[in-house]
């Protein structure tokens, strides 16, 4: 018998782990550090620059950044694009984890979309534009109410794919085999969504 | 409440390519009918409620008791067999469809194939044939051997792919029934034999990975098996596996 | 949910051959075993009529099909290799006059434009064979049977099939089978009529003992077209003494 092409499902493996790690690492540091305009300007521009001054920092911008999410956010346009999220699902379609389906391919295209207006109006325009991002450029940028509405959508999109990411990543790998334990992992990923999106809404009104 | 007569909406299609209309009929009401036996009284009468002739509908059934599969279809918007589906417990009228993610044959038939494809690609059987006797086989602890009954409960009935986001009509996914059917046959102990052999076609193509959690399967299936947590057994079996593989062994 | 008592084995089917030794047992890979009275087809499992007699004892059903699988495997086999020509040396025209002949037999039904529904026809039948030809039964009875069934036939030929199409007709196949079904019932019924004894799930209240004396015997029915025609065969008994049923 012909060994059948396993790329497919080694592919999806990365995918599932690049969510975890570094995608959902990077997002977690992300938040502890911006965590830090809590604090005030200082500590806020303090974190900015020893985030500027860290060694090494373009390859790992584009090695555990900007590479995976890459992957992650177009092979996960191609997953979306193998399944059919708004099927007939027979008087199904409303339960919980079919609706965390759709909400996860769902997201991940807003957050495509999120995530690139972000890198653009932070990142690139430092790197490319010379602007100096830090706290004032901050609370500029955020100061108008659609900013602030676009930056509540993005976060409440990025803590739900990564908080429901979890469970699928427990489901996937079988770290979660039991209905029980997998019934807690749903109401874990819960906690871890409304934990996140609580610290992201309180750091985006932090900045004044 | 004495019901006189029960309405009976079908879907009908002619062939995979003719276009599909609905018919209506009314048959005079029994108690204790299920829809197969409404069905029966239908083509024994096949005139819609507007009088007109029609053909007989064309549906599948063999067991009816529930164990073959053969008569899964969509009841009142519910993907179920139409044996078990008892009248009395049903709205009226009962609206019956085919199943959508099967290619049609006609009326309420469908093509199950790909599911008995997937069996066959899987290796769903334990090969225990042979010209010489083998002498008893192992014994196996109750624990193994009623989860063992409960999966192989499977009539490869089509709900749990009929519910799945992930198979469409070009989707090459398996399915819930094949995955958990693998898990069926690795933990038999002359099963196991050929474990890395289903491991190996169940990460193939159109296999486990495909699956995206929706976990619909699990509460389409008429026999209640665990197909979710089959799904994260097979999980974490191909993990082992493939960690064994990159690390030795 | 509705319980009712079913079929669930049909006792007698297919004649099918076997070779015995001269101590009575049977001689494996012989090509005769399970072999019909047409040659090159074979028959194993619950169409065949071998090993159950009168009544098939309970579970023994999957037994005989195993057995007569492991028996007829290596006969048909045997069969084959010892063939002087293949399929291939059959001209194609014979493949073609048979499948003329289907294809016939397929438009004579799809041609049928009568007043009688088929479903209901088999319905009747049923009912009719459930009545008369269950475990207990009567002489008259089953005659009345007898007389039902080759009215069935009858309206069989007035059929109105309503469904011409050539893609998943059941009405068609279901309609062909049904005629199969009408023969066969009259087998089981004029067998029944003829066996003036009681055996296994043949009882007969006006005939209450078995009679080995005059019964001992293995009926077998020709097709004809006039319908059945009957003979006996002895029941080989050469290994095993019959005794009574005692549960
Ligand atoms: C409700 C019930 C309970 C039973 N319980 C028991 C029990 O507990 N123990 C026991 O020993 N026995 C039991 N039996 C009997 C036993 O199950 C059957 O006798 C046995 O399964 C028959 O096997 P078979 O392979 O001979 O025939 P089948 O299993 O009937 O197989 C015949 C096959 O031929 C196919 N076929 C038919 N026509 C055609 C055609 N024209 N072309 C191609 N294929 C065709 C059919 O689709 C089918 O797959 C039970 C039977 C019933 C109905
Ligand atoms: C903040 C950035 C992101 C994080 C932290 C993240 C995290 C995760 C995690 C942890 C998973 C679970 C993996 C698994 O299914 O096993 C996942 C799944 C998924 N992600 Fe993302 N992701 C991000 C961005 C994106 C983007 C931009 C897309 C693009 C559409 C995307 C599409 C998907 C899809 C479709 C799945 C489901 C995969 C499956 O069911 O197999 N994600 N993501
Ligand atoms: S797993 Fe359940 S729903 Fe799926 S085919 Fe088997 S019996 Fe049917
Ligand atoms: S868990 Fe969801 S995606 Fe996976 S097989 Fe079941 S229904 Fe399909
Ligand atoms: S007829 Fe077998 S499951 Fe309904």
């Amino acid at each position: 018998m012909a060994t059948p092409a396993v790329w497919q499902f080694y592919l999806r493996r990365l995918h599932s782990l690049a969510g975890v790690f570094p995608i959902g690492v990077f997002l977690l540091e992300h938040f502890f550090g911006n965590a830090f305009a809590t604090r005030g300007p200082e500590a806020y521009n303090r974190y900015v620059e020893f985030l500027l001054g860290m060694p090494y920092l373009p390859a790992m911008e584009i090695g555990l950044v900007f590479g995976p999410l890459l992957f992650h956010g177009i092979y996960g346009l191609f997953i979306t694009a193998g399944g059919d999220a708004f099927h007939p699902a027979q008087g199904l379609g409303t339960r919980y984890h079919n609706v965390a389906y759709v909400l996860q391919r769902i997201t991940g295209i807003i957050l495509l979309l999120y995530i690139s207006y972000h890198v653009w109006n932070t990142r690139v325009q430092a790197v490319f534009f010379g602007q100096h991002v830090d706290y004032a450029y901050m609370a500029r940028y955020f100061a108008p109410a659609y900013e602030k509405a676009i930056y509540i959508v993005g976060i409440l999109c990025a803590c739900y794919h990564f908080a429901h990411g979890l469970f699928n990543v427990a489901y996937k790998w079988g770290l979660t085999v039991s209905a029980k334990a997998q019934q807690s992992m749903t109401y874990a990923s819960l906690v871890v969504f409304a934990a996140m999106s609580a610290v992201g809404i309180h750091i985006l009104f932090s900045f004044k | 409440m004495a019901k006189n007569t029960i309405e009976l909406k079908i879907k009908r299609q002619d062939g995979p390519n003719a276009a599909a209309r609905w018919e209506e009929f009314s048959i005079p009401y029994k108690p204790k009918m299920n829809v197969i036996s409404a069905l029966m009284e239908v083509r024994r009468h096949p005139y819609t409620v507007q009088g007109r002739k029609t053909t007989p509908p064309v549906w599948d059934a063999n067991c009816l008791e529930e164990v073959c599969g053969a008569c899964s279809m969509i009841i009142n918007g519910k993907v179920r067999q139409a044996c078990s589906a008892l009248v009395d417990q049903l709205e009226l009228p009962i609206v019956l469809e085919p199943m959508t993610k099967f290619p049609l044959v006609r009326d309420l038939v469908v093509d199950r194939q790909r599911m008995f494809d997937a069996l066959k690609r899987m290796h769903a059987w334990i090969p225990i044939d042979g010209t010489y006797n083998l002498g008893p086989g192992p014994r196996v602890d109750p624990n193994t051997s009623a989860m063992a009954y409960s999966l192989a409960r499977c009539m490869t009935c089509g709900c749990c792919l009929e519910v799945c986001p992930q198979i469409t009509p070009t989707s090459t996914f398996i399915g819930a029934a094949a995955i958990s059917q693998v898990r069926l046959f690795n933990m038999h102990p002359t099963g196991k034999m050929h474990a890395r052999e289903r491991l190996e076609a169940l990460m193939g193509e159109g296999g486990l990975q495909d699956c995206g959690n929706a976990q619909n399967c699990v509460h389409a299936c008429p026999k209640e098996i665990p197909l979710t947590e089959s799904i994260a057994a097979m999980g974490r079996e191909t993990t082992a596996y493939v960690l064994k593989r990159l690390f030795g062994g | 949910m509705r319980v009712f008592p079913s079929v669930h084995y049909t006792m007698g089917g297919l004649w099918i051959d076997y070779e015995a030794d001269a101590s009575g047992n049977i001689v494996a890979g012989s090509p005769r075993n399970h072999q019909t009275n047409i040659p090159g087809l074979f028959a194993a499992g619950e169409v065949d009529y071998e090993y159950h007699g009168a009544n098939r004892l309970g579970a023994n059903s999957l037994l005989s099909c195993f057995y007569g699988g492991m028996l007829a495997g290596p006969a048909m086999v045997n069969y084959a290799k010892g063939l002087e020509r293949s399929c291939d040396a059959v001209p194609a025209s014979v493949f073609e006059a048979e499948r003329k002949r289907q294809e016939e037999a397929f438009r004579r039904i799809c041609a049928l434009q009568g007043t009688e529904n088929p479903f209901v026809l088999h319905k009747e039948l049923g009912e009719v064979m459930t009545d008369n030809v269950a475990v207990v039964r009567y002489n008259d009875k089953l005659q009345a049977a007898d007389n039902a069934i080759l009215a069935f036939m009858d309206r069989w030929k007035r059929i109105d099939i309503h469904d011409a199409a050539t893609w998943a007709n059941q009405a068609v196949s279901f309609t062909r089978q049904l005629w199969n079904m009408l023969e066969l019932a009259r087998v089981i019924t004029l067998g029944a009529l003829r066996r003036d004894e009681s055996r296994g799930s043949h009882y007969k209240p006006d005939f209450p003992e078995r009679n080995d004396g005059e019964w001992l015997k293995t009926t077998l029915a020709t097709w004809t077209p006039s319908g059945p025609e009957f003979r006996y065969a002895p029941v080989d008994i050469s290994l095993l003494r019959p005794e009574a049923r005692k549960y």
